[in-house]
């Protein structure tokens, strides 16, 4: 059953894809902005000539829908073609090269947000309206409405410049000639045992990190807090109280499971939030992600390479969704796949 | 990649210490944990995993772009050219005033006017150890003109104009021959890097895209795409031109560049004492830069013209008189003092005062509301004109400071913004009447901007490649033409005065401004300076003890 729900999933994200990829298209190519004026720059003495070879070299001369057939039929097989920006090189390579960074970044902007958000509205629950309650409902609404490229800009301040607690930009000491396995940089300082590397590059990702979960934690502990209050008044708690149990067993076994249900998809759909709103932050700490690339990319009109990342963005968003589907179906067994 | 010294492993104390600050930092903790943060400083280096030798003499240089491949000869970026110039060295070379000096080449001459005979540096090692010879400086002029199949052609090869072939003479010499006189080969050598063949040649144009070697001061020791360029002191280096004093090994261990984008990041990073020098530092924050306690302001004058486009082949501008006008309109002062602080100067021309051939004796750009009203009277427009100012985005605010300033006249601009491609793609096509636009001439020669921007436009030929007014005047044509090729540098000089002269009468450009160039550099910097040409030569710089 399981099997089969996840593979008609799957295929279900063949059309989104599609889709994704044809609005990206047009956008891109209704954006104004030309690759080859980009590319020629002040070229000195260029020909009309020379230009159009250039256009007829990547295609640029085509009607725009023979570009797009040949586009996904190119995509279908994992090539995205030369990158304008990137002296014509795969877009493959180009966003393999900086996956790892956003990578990491998002994953530690996740843990980080799920490591406060959760206890923040269990404790904000259990005394509603409280103190506890009412200091995180503040952290939230700032959370919230405080947007990315302002805290970045002040976290920069305040932690890198005033205290110079925290590194400003970058993702790693630039004294360090990082491990390279896996890309991510703590990941790969772990395996190798380096603990000053670990360091400074969890310390480079901290205040990009904080400025990234900020708006997740905030709203994943609107969330448990209120699904929390809402289980804390049922019956069966009452009877696990009842009971005898220790109110730790009460509230972080029999209510807490229950109470993570409905956060689950709130999670997904946040941790997508995550990795597209990844384009401000990397932006303002200039940290070589993806998110940077394609902001980069948009402004040097790249259409290949913005096509790539934004459907990286999709495919992971589908993905996200899959999974928070199956997580649910895990977590409440009255739930069937269907 | 050296690892000096064993990893360490982290104790279960430290990790809860660390993790403490962590949560400390992040906003959770408060009193006795902020203690605790108060121990956690900037990173430490000598431990584990790093080249500590290497970043404590270095110095770090941000960048305001980011650059695409470090091979010299396959690209047209300023900022790529800064940095594999200081892996790579030519040769010719310039020092701070712009003056042209042998670098690996040691001497010139000039054999029948298409004959370059150098004799090059004998005893210059590649950072591979190979030694540097006319076989090196052949592949690269080669590679460059695209004498050599299966390699893509170079965007460099308009910069070596008519450069026909390279011959070489023995060990020590080359000769370089052109399609007709090019009395500019010195000086348009100082923007080609000379590359290793033997090592090319090992390696493949991709792999020496990402790890080249030259000749030069420093060599490469990592490059991670869109995060730093990082390169240490080459200590078999020859000593560079001893005609740049001081001559002899770089003084600093090494240089490591990082591009960032964002000017507010940049300057950010140099307050924080992250980088110690940083290109570009917008002028409104130039004040700002100078007053820091620990770095300061470092200016020079750019090579880049701002200038006001008038189309000389659409209406209304056709009619000369209107030019006129528009030009007795603008007030160049409040414009330069008010919207670029200061930072620029007004210029009469398209050329800057440094550069080859510049006419002293044009007047100074001034406002005359009266005569610019009467020419319009004559123009038979005498309740004013109506035109649109076209420009990019960056320069909205000048451009809306020229309508401001020429409304007074009756010259009435509404100020249309473009995305950069945009506008170049329509100005190629000469399809705007006004419009605010730049060129750039790091060459500091007038043949890198006036045939381009003033010669009629020859598609086939690329001639008036950038002429975006459809100014065609035969005379101008004729004496760009001959200037190009003539030998005597006094002949040459005055055939470019008489062009500044025709351009001046006729008018196809208004309200030319070139601005500074403006860096921040930290106080531990020594020797450093800001140069015209936007290079970043890390040669004889050196940081402060103790710094």
């Amino acid at each position: 059953m399981w099997g089969r729900f996840v593979a008609r999933r799957l295929i279900q994200l063949l059309p989104v894809l599609v889709g994704v990829s044809f609005i990206v298209f047009l956008t891109m190519h209704l954006t104004p902005g030309d690759p080859i004026e980009h590319m020629l720059g002040q070229a000195g003495r260029v020909t009309q000539q020379q230009i159009e070879e250039l256009r007829a070299h990547y295609r640029l001369d085509r009607p725009l829908f023979v570009q797009y057939a040949l586009f996904l039929s190119n995509a279908a097989v994992g090539d995205f073609g030369p990158s304008y920006s990137h002296q014509g090189r795969p877009v493959g390579q180009v966003v393999a090269e900086r996956f790892p960074a956003t990578l990491e970044l998002t994953l530690f902007a996740f843990f980080l947000a799920l490591v406060f958000a959760i206890p923040a509205g269990v404790f904000a629950a259990l005394r509603p309206h409280g103190p506890v309650d009412r200091g995180a409902t503040v952290a939230a609404l700032l959370g919230i409405s405080m947007p990315g490229f302002w805290l970045g800009i002040m976290l920069m301040i305040v932690f890198g410049l005033r205290l110079h607690w925290l590194p400003i930009s970058g993702r790693i000491d630039l004294a360090l000639v990082p491990h390279y396995v896996t890309g991510l940089h703590t990941l790969d300082a772990v395996l190798a045992g380096d603990s000053h590397a670990f360091w400074s590059a969890l310390k480079h990702l901290a205040l990009p990190g904080v400025a990234m979960a900020a708006p997740m934690a905030a709203m994943v502990m609107r969330m448990v807090r209120s699904s929390m209050i809402g289980v804390l008044s049922q019956d069966y708690v009452q009877f696990a109280r009842a009971k005898g149990l220790p109110e730790s067993i009460v509230v972080g076994k029999h209510a807490l499971r229950n109470a993570l249900i409905p956060t689950v998809n709130i999670v997904a759909l946040q941790t997508g939030l995550l990795l597209s709103g990844n384009m401000i932050i990397e932006t303002v700490f200039q940290y070589p992600g993806l998110g940077k690339l394609a902001v980069d990319g948009i402004g040097a009109a790249d259409y290949p390479l913005v096509q790539a990342v934004v459907l990286i963005y999709a495919v992971s968003y589908v993905l996200l969704n899959l999974g928070a589907d199956l997580l649910h179906a895990a977590l409440d067994p009255r739930l069937r796949l269907a | 990649m050296r690892d000096d010294t064993s990893p360490g492993r982290m104790s279960r104390r430290e990790f809860l210490v660390q993790s403490a600050r962590l949560l400390a930092i992040t906003g959770v903790g408060s009193g006795s944990l902020s203690a605790l943060v108060a121990g956690c400083g900037r990173s430490r280096p000598g431990q584990s995993g790093l080249r500590s030798d290497l970043v404590r003499g270095s110095l770090s240089v941000a960048l305001d772009a980011d650059v695409q491949t470090l091979d010299p000869a396959m690209h047209r970026s300023r900022t790529v050219e800064a940095v594999v110039r200081n892996i790579c060295d030519g040769l010719v070379t310039r020092d701070a005033d712009m003056h042209y000096l042998p670098q690996l080449a040691e001497s010139w001459e000039v054999q029948a006017d298409t004959r370059w005979v150098f004799k090059l540096r004998e005893g210059v090692t590649f950072q591979d150890g190979a030694p540097f010879t006319a076989d090196d400086v052949k592949f690269t002029i080669d590679r460059i003109i695209g004498g050599i199949p299966g390699l893509p052609p170079s965007p460099r090869k308009d910069l070596l104009g008519p450069v026909a072939a390279a011959e070489v003479i023995d060990t020590h010499r080359i000769a370089i021959t052109t399609e007709g006189p090019y009395p500019i080969l010195h000086k348009k050598l100082v923007f080609q890097e000379i590359c290793p063949k033997a090592y090319f040649e090992k390696v493949g144009p991709d792999e020496f895209a990402k790890r080249p070697i030259g000749a030069g001061p420093f060599r490469l020791v990592a490059w991670v795409p869109g995060e730093r360029i990082v390169m240490e002191r080459f200590d078999e280096y020859y000593g560079g031109s001893p005609d740049v004093p001081p001559a002899g090994a770089p003084r600093l261990a090494g240089v490591i560049f990082r591009p960032l984008e964002e000017a507010a990041t940049r300057l950010v990073s140099l307050e924080a004492q992250e980088v110690d020098v940083t290109v570009n530092v917008p002028p409104d924050q130039a004040d700002r830069v100078d007053s820091l306690p620990s770095a300061h302001l470092s200016v020079a004058q750019g090579t880049r013209t701002h200038f006001v486009g008038l189309s000389c082949a659409r209406k209304p501008f056709s009619d000369r008189r209107l030019r006129e006008a528009a030009r007795w309109a603008i007030d160049p002062k409040p414009i330069v003092e008010q919207f670029l602080l200061g930072r620029a100067q007004p210029l009469p021309g398209v050329l800057v005062p440094m550069a080859f051939g510049h006419d002293t004796s044009l007047p100074a750009p001034q406002q005359d509301i009266a005569r610019a009203k009467s020419l319009l009277r004559q123009a038979g427009c005498p309740g004013g004109l109506d035109v649109t100012l076209d420009c990019e985005a960056s320069d909205k605010r000048i451009a809306e400071a020229i309508a401001g300033v020429m409304s007074a006249a009756g010259i009435r601009a509404d100020v249309r913004v473009w995305k950069k491609d945009n506008l170049l793609n329509q100005l190629r096509r000469q399809e705007r009447d006004m419009f605010l636009t730049s060129w750039g001439n790091s060459s500091l020669d007038p043949s890198g901007i006036l045939p381009v921007l003033f010669h009629t436009k020859e598609e086939k030929t690329g001639e008036g490649y950038a002429n975006y007014f459809g100014y065609s005047n035969p005379r101008v044509d004729r004496l760009l033409r001959e200037a190009d090729r003539a030998m005597d540098s006094e002949d040459r000089a005055r055939k470019y005065v008489e062009v500044q002269r025709h351009l001046h009468e006729d008018i196809p450009t208004c309200f030319h401004f070139a601005q500074q160039e403006l860096y921040g550099v930290a106080d531990r910097v020594e020797n450093f300076a800001a140069r015209p040409d936007g290079m970043l030569p890390m040669h004889d710089v050196s940081l402060a003890a103790g710094g």
